[in-house]
């Protein structure tokens, strides 16, 4: 067998470089208390001599413009993903060496043609400039051992490629024991033996070994040389449930692809019934002759109603005017996930779906950002003390009367019969953020009738309108 | 608002810094700005605590404004009150309250009921509204009232100004008649002045453990705790409300002068007079002490101070200071008296000292003076190991109601203010560690923007600019309560009645609320019993030799042959690198020579130009000459070049006519030249006398320019001398006993100049044999059998002293000390194993740390209940330890390795980049450029030395002082405060025996290392 194991020694800080203004020196750490070390460096940290294993305390002395960062765990398995899909285009199985994580290895047995080091490190190191991550490259006739070539190749000690079983069998004892993916404690205990290498670790009596450190170690040499299986679960592309309808005619307007819209929603629920499935997000593509449209609809709860659906749908494609002739109308249900449906209650009280249902109506129609909760936020400043939340977070906390209708922003008041009264509230703070307030508030009777909430700033002199009570 | 039309007001409810971490401004300032805003009185209220009381009342003294006592207590079944000391008992009464309730709870807590207010008579209280609702809670009003009494009680009513005020006026007035208790109005006061209020925040933040950004409502709405102008509290309350703050003002007229401090009468018989029985017992002493008879000066000078100590009233103090030495010389424990307290000779007569009063000229006024009405302050030094006995036997033999700790206030430094800043305004860990470790000991108290910039922040950004502010209020603002070293207050009446006392962090100890420097304000003695790591070496020494201290031969030449030389490591007072340099060009030749070397080496002699004079007249380069006979019998012993404050201050005896009183008034105004930056009147008054005694313009003037180099500390003549006789006593038994004195230093480890590997490479080229430590030969301590030093297992990082217990139980009673047997039968522990393995203490039994481990780890059970068979095991195929290996384990295990020297694994490359060895370099000729590469393990940078840093570096061959100077310190600082191996060139500097390295380039090597484990010890 032939694996090919895929690296990536510098995954955290380069998806963290990507998001960087300019080329900084960055390095991910572990930090435990107040004292950290460091977990990767990027090649401009590299280049100032910084080293993994470091602690954070001298790598900074060292360099005192070093960004530290901690790992994204969602970019990575994004990234993660992508790449294993790429894999995937090679051969069939493709796994995750999670103890080595991150490492990915495909079976490349039955591609005799890849099977040559120019075609494959061609093809990778197309995918790693193209995705902007750094990658080791190791073959080897188990994952693992491929795995830890490309680690190994990394540390600059020899190529990372090994096709032939009898050369495996030479080769793989003189990996570092530091290399081994085994719990630290194992790896710790036995270094402090001396053995540094796995043929040390061969060499001695397994029977003594596993009595003192556990059977670990041991499996691991095994599963590294060939000497025992190392099946594992092969990672599953599934395809999101997608249906495709020809039109008879080309529309020009949106009423006249209801009807398809209406049977793709159709088949579609069809489909994912069927596997008692649903989704969240819906992808609508529409292709003309000169272009194409497309258009994701993002729920709150997976569901495969059609006719929600199709408001839904209406409501966000009356948005924007169809300037093109449609002859295919594409429907996609992404990411389905599992779901058992909903019971309904013998004295269903539809209020609040109803009122979801409204809240998504006018997202659609308004867009998602126009439509929101107030929620109050713990701040004296009433400038700060509420904040904008999704529909159905939830409200937050306030401590004293505030007006229903607070303005965004203060309004300067100028009136002849306006003047401070003793009783005020007094709110200052905010210094630490830049944005300390000192202002006395008071409610106000306008002369036009309104009950106002004002406030004297305290440096100014001036008076403001904050609010409304009435 | 017209002046004369303004309501009076005192202010009732109010906390300084002292209640840490929520008062935001010095009693002091809160004091000041009441008096400046004309306020009738001003109440100090610290929560559960009169920690301020004595400060407050020194400063209301001193300012001429009316204080009141008291103290804030959140009960825990009930509400928040203030309680104000109406008259002495209750003053008392809160004093005993709060100790009860500190002692309740952990140091830091208290737990205050309901049930211990009734004890509270002589006090009066104010509600407190509930810091939510500001609304009081009438059933525990009742409470509060039914237990005080009504005419005792009022609701306090703070309108801060939170928008419902008038409403929450009408509604407390309205409950106030309810309940028939009467209201007031108070400020819930936090700082002087709304300025304060940023320090505030931060303090909430800091005590909350949130950044300010995540605090929410619990942060102030406002600044309004603060004290407020009168025309703003006429606007707020109705006069009603004022008006009874003074009504309950005028009833509070408790000052602490009214109390009265007594000391214990000490271990007096019955029936005798503590005066009589001091008298007796000194002279009893003084009979030991001359056992050919008392010189009559030493007599003479007896009877003097038995007659001031009468007048003065003393003898109490003296007594049980002698209790408590006799004590631990009962109990085998090594302690001698110190400072001033040795230049009495009834402190000698007693053995509290050793200063021998007819070898030594003695000042009795600089140890207790009649004018200066301060306390006498005797400290004892107790060997360090066993000072917990006498602190002990203190707390048992007075009662802990008669016997506490005094207490010492924490005030932040920087790095701990530019840690808590940094978090209180939201910086993450990783910043905050960057910011904390650009600053070095040696920045200074206030934070410089140049910090910053060099860890990349950049000083100009609004929040970093913040950060500063923040940093550099914190720095100097107290932040907790913590336990002085070694000060003991005792009282014959209940302490507890003058102070509260509450727990300390450790064990069986408690402390009183007040600082040291608090004590004076009711005259409280305090006896300092401090820990001498050299007395415990001295101890270990001594009773492996079977000699006492008295047994010592004096003045043995071979042992000043020594320290001529400068072989002084391990020596107490002379082991630093500066008092190394300094041996070989003093040449100490006698015992007051030491007294000398002591002394000179101290910022007074340095600020003051002495050392050069000195060392001139004493190498024969300078004539020396005394402008009259008086000098020339003060300084003769000097070389006419004053050294110790008791020289200047018998030179104005002697020669301007002072009194000895008038004398330590100088002495005094010279301590207070730096702050002052004049001598007062002495200035005058001394060269006066000294022209009226024949004396030249020209010396009087430079007599007072010296002077005003004690301003920086100078030793007294009879501290330097108490120390003396440590110094001569250890370099003797290094001398002549090298082996012991070794043993006896790693055995009283953590102590003194040097790390334990530096002390055992010392120990070799002494030429003793050194072997490692060994389960089956070494004890816990470090022995010497045969003149064969055998290292200890107290070396073996982490091994529990009480399994090495077992263990040397296990083999004294014939145990087999292989891993089975250690585990199996004595059931050592598999951590004990492992560091006995790790250390190389069963290389004798196994072999080398590989095969040791191999089978410490096959004694160790298997994770099953099941019985398993014995299976006999081959050899394990283990590599060889190497020497490198051996070495970095043997530091990380024991600090130290009797294989080669680090550096010696390193040579090849540290020769290949151009450095020398420092045995190399330090023959070399002055002044010849070299380069040379060391580990560091002292940095120093002296107060004394301009911005200068001192490194002491050492590699297989030795060690060598190394000077950074001031202009070169920027540029390497960095590698000075990081590095561990660092690369020099520079050039040698040569002055007899003493070299230095004086340095102009820098490398930090310290990656070479990899994991080697060392420390440097780092010096101000």
């Amino acid at each position: 067998m032939h694996w090919l194991a895929v690296q990536f020694p510098r995954l955290s800080v380069e998806l963290r470089e990507r998001v960087q203004a300019e080329a900084v020196a960055l390095a991910l750490v572990d930090m435990q208390g107040s004292a950290g070390t460091l977990l990767q460096v990027n090649a401009i940290a590299l280049q100032a001599g910084l080293r993994t294993g470091m602690t954070t305390a001298r790598a900074l002395a060292m360099l005192p413009e070093l960004q530290l960062c901690t790992r994204d765990p969602a970019a990575e398995v994004q990234a993660l993903s992508h790449w294993a899909r790429l894999l995937y285009s090679l051969a069939p199985q493709v796994v995750l060496l999670e103890e080595i994580s991150p490492a990915l290895a495909v079976d490349i047995s039955g591609n005799t043609r890849l099977q040559q080091d120019d075609t494959l490190l061609q093809v990778v190191a197309a995918w790693a400039a193209a995705t902007r991550l750094s990658v080791r490259v190791g073959v080897a006739p188990t994952p693992l051992g491929a795995a830890l070539l490309a680690q190994w190749q990394g540390a600059g000690s020899r190529s990372g490629f090994c096709l032939e079983p009898t050369d495996w069998a030479l080769l793989w004892p003189q990996i570092p024991i530091t290399l081994l993916p085994c719990a630290a404690a194992t790896r710790t205990a036995l270094l402090a033996l001396g053995v540094r290498h796995c043929a040390q670790l061969q060499a001695l009596d397994r029977a003594d070994l596993i009595r003192r450190l556990g059977p670990e170690s041991l499996h691991v040499l095994d599963r590294l040389s060939g000497r025992t299986s190392d099946p594992r679960p092969a990672l599953s592309f599934p395809v999101d449930p997608e249906v495709s309808i020809p039109l008879y005619s080309e529309i020009r307007h949106w009423e006249g692809l209801r009807f398809a819209l209406h049977r793709a929603l159709q088949d579609l629920q069809l489909l994912l019934r069927t596997q008692a499935q649903a989704s969240r997000s819906w992808l609508l593509q529409l292709q003309g002759r000169e272009r194409q449209w497309s258009s994701t609809l993002e729920v709150r709860d997976p569901t495969t109603n059609v006719e929600t659906l199709l408001t839904l749908w209406q409501w966000r494609l009356q948005q924007q005017p169809l300037d093109f002739a449609v002859h295919t109308l594409h429907l996609q249900a992404l990411a389905p996930q599992r779901w058992p449906g909903r019971q309904a209650t013998w004295w269903q009280d539809g209020a609040e779906e109803a009122r979801w249902q409204l809240v998504e109506q006018l997202r659609q129609r308004l867009g998602d950002v126009a439509v929101h909760a107030v929620a109050g936020v713990a701040d004296h400043r009433p400038d700060y003390a509420w904040q904008r939340v999704p529909p159905g977070a939830g409200q937050g906390e306030a401590n004293a009367a505030r007006p229903l209708w607070l303005l965004a922003q203060a309004l300067p008041l100028h009136a002849p019969s306006l003047f401070l009264p003793a009783q005020v509230e007094r709110i200052e703070g905010g210094w630490w953020d830049g944005r300390d307030q000192s202002r006395d508030y008071f409610r106000w009777r306008h002369p036009g009738g309104a009950l106002c909430w004002v406030y004297r700033d305290r440096r100014q002199g001036r008076f403001y309108v904050q609010g409304y009570f009435a | 608002m017209c002046r004369a039309i303004l309501p009076e007001y005192a202010e009732l409810h109010c906390l300084s810094a002292l209640s840490f971490l929520r008062g935001a401004s010095a009693v002091e300032d809160l004091l000041d700005r009441a008096q400046a805003l004309e306020y009738r009185a001003l109440a100090i209220t610290e929560e559960c605590s009169l920690g301020s009381a004595a400060r407050a009342h020194s400063h209301a003294r001193n300012i001429g404004f009316p204080l009141i006592l008291g103290s804030e207590i959140a009960l825990t079944d009930g509400p928040r009150i203030v309680l104000l000391v109406r008259e002495r008992d209750g003053y008392v009464a809160l004093s005993r309250f709060i100790t009860r309730a500190r002692g309740r709870a952990g140091k830091g807590h208290y737990q205050a009921h309901m049930a211990d207010l009734p004890e509270l008579m002589g006090c009066l209280a104010i509600i407190l509204p509930d810091s939510q609702s500001l609304r009081f809670d009438a059933a525990d009003a009742i409470a509060v009232r039914d237990c005080l009494g009504a005419e005792n009680v009022w609701l306090g009513v703070e309108l801060l100004r939170g928008g419902d005020d008038a409403a929450q006026l009408r509604e407390v007035l309205e409950q106030g008649r309810a309940l028939d208790i009467p209201c007031l109005a108070c400020g819930d006061v936090h700082m002087d002045r709304r300025s304060r209020r940023f320090l505030q925040d931060v303090l909430t933040a800091i005590r909350l453990r949130r950044p300010l950004a995540d605090l929410g409502w619990a942060l102030a709405r406002n600044g309004e705790r603060h004290l407020r102008p009168r025309p703003v509290l006429a606007e707020l309350y109705p006069p009603e409300l004022l008006a009874e703050t003074l009504r309950v003002a005028e009833r509070c007229q408790f000052s602490l002068d009214s109390l009265v401090y007594r000391y214990p009468d000490g271990a007096c018989p019955a029936g005798q007079q503590r005066d009589d029985y001091l008298a007796e017992l000194a002279r009893q002493g003084l009979q030991r002490r001359y056992p050919q008879g008392v010189d009559t000066v030493v007599a003479t000078q007896l009877e003097a101070e038995l007659a001031l100590v009468r007048e003065l009233d003393y003898a109490g103090y003296f007594l049980t200071v002698h209790d408590i030495v006799q004590f631990a010389k009962g109990r085998g424990i090594l302690c001698q008296g110190r400072g001033s307290a040795a230049n009495s000779v009834i402190c000698y007569a007693l053995g509290i000292t050793e200063v021998d009063p007819s070898r030594m000229q003695l000042l009795f006024a600089r140890f207790i003076s009649r004018d200066r009405r301060e306390p006498p302050d005797i400290d004892v030094d107790f060997e360090h190991e066993r000072r917990e006995e006498v602190i002990q036997y203190v707390f048992q033999h007075y009662g802990r109601d008669h016997a506490a700790l005094t207490a010492t206030i924490i005030h932040y430094r920087p790095r701990s203010a530019m840690r808590d800043a940094a978090r209180a305004l939201g910086f993450a860990p990783v910043e905050i560690q960057r910011l904390t470790q650009g600053l070095a000991w040696w920045d200074g108290r206030q934070i410089c923007p140049e910090r910053l910039q060099e860890q990349g922040f950049d000083p100009t950004s609004p929040t970093i600019q913040r950060l500063i502010t923040v940093v550099n209020a914190l720095v100097g603002f107290p932040r907790h309560l913590s336990q002085h070293v070694g000060g003991m207050v005792l009282s014959a009446t209940p302490l507890n009645a003058l102070v509260p006392i509450e727990p300390a962090a450790m064990a069986e100890r408690t402390v009183i609320q007040w600082d040291k420097d608090d004590l004076d304000v009711l005259g409280i003695l305090k006896v300092d019993i401090l820990a001498l790591g050299m007395l415990s070496v001295l101890h270990r020494a001594l009773d492996s030799l079977g000699m006492t201290l008295a047994d010592i031969p004096a003045e043995d030449p071979a042992t000043y042959a020594m320290l001529q030389c400068g072989e002084s490591l391990g020596v107490f007072q002379v082991e630093s690198r500066a008092q190394m340099s300094m041996l070989p060009r003093l040449k100490p030749r006698c015992f007051y020579d030491l007294v000398i070397e002591v002394a000179i080496i101290r910022p007074g002699p340095i600020q003051g130009d002495m050392v050069h004079p000195y060392l001139r007249r004493r190498q024969g380069l300078e004539p020396v000459r005394y402008p009259g006979p008086e000098v020339k019998k003060v300084l003769e012993r000097t070389l006419g070049v004053p050294i110790f404050q008791e020289q200047v201050m018998q030179i104005a005896i002697d020669a301007a006519g002072f009194s000895g009183d008038e004398a330590d008034g100088l002495r005094r105004a010279m301590a207070a030249w730096r702050r002052k930056g004049h001598l007062g009147p002495y200035t005058d008054r001394l060269i006066r006398g000294l022209r009226l005694h024949g004396y030249s313009e020209a010396f009087a003037q430079r007599l007072c320019q010296q002077i005003q180099g004690f301003a920086e500390y100078g030793f007294p003549e009879s501290h330097a001398a108490s120390f003396a006789l440590l110094v001569y006593a250890s370099a003797w038994i290094k001398c002549h006993h090298p082996a012991i004195f070794t043993a006896a230093l790693l055995n009283s480890q953590p102590m003194g100049f040097y790390a334990p590997a530096q002390i055992v490479q010392e120990a070799q080229r002494r030429g003793v044999e050194v072997l490692s430590v060994d389960i089956c030969h070494s004890d816990w301590d470090c022995q010497v059998q045969d003149g064969v030093l055998r290292l200890g297992l107290c070396l073996i990082k982490g091994l529990s002293p009480k399994e090495a217990e077992r263990l040397l139980h296990w083999r004294a009673q014939g145990g087999a000390l292989h891993s089975e047997a250690l585990r199996h039968g004595l059931g050592l522990s598999a951590a004990a194993l492992h560091q006995l393995a790790h250390a190389g203490a069963l290389s004798s039994l196994h072999g080398d740390r590989h095969q040791a481990l191999w089978a410490v780890q096959g004694s160790l059970p298997l994770p099953t209940a099941l019985p398993m068979p014995v299976v006999p095991e081959q050899a394990p195929a283990l590599p060889a330890e190497t020497s490198a290996a051996a070495c970095i384990a043997d530091y990380q295990q024991l600090g130290l390795s009797l294989g080669p020297h680090p550096l010696h694994f390193l040579r090849k490359w540290i020769a290949q980049s151009g450095y020398r060895s420092i045995a190399e370099v330090r023959m070399q000729h002055h002044g010849r450029p070299d380069r040379l590469a060391g580990l560091v393990t002292h940095r120093q940078r002296p107060g004394t030395a301009h911005g200068t840093v001192f490194l002491t570096l050492e590699d297989e061959s030795g060690m060598i002082n190394v000077i950074v100077w001031p202009q070169r310190v920027e540029g390497w600082r960095r590698a000075l405060l990081q590095g561990r191996l660092l690369g020099i060139g520079g050039r040698l500097e040569r002055q007899g025996a003493s070299v230095h390295f004086i340095a102009d380039a820098m490398e930090d090597l310290s990656p070479w290392l990899g994991t080697l484990s060392t420390r440097s010890r780092d010096f101000h």
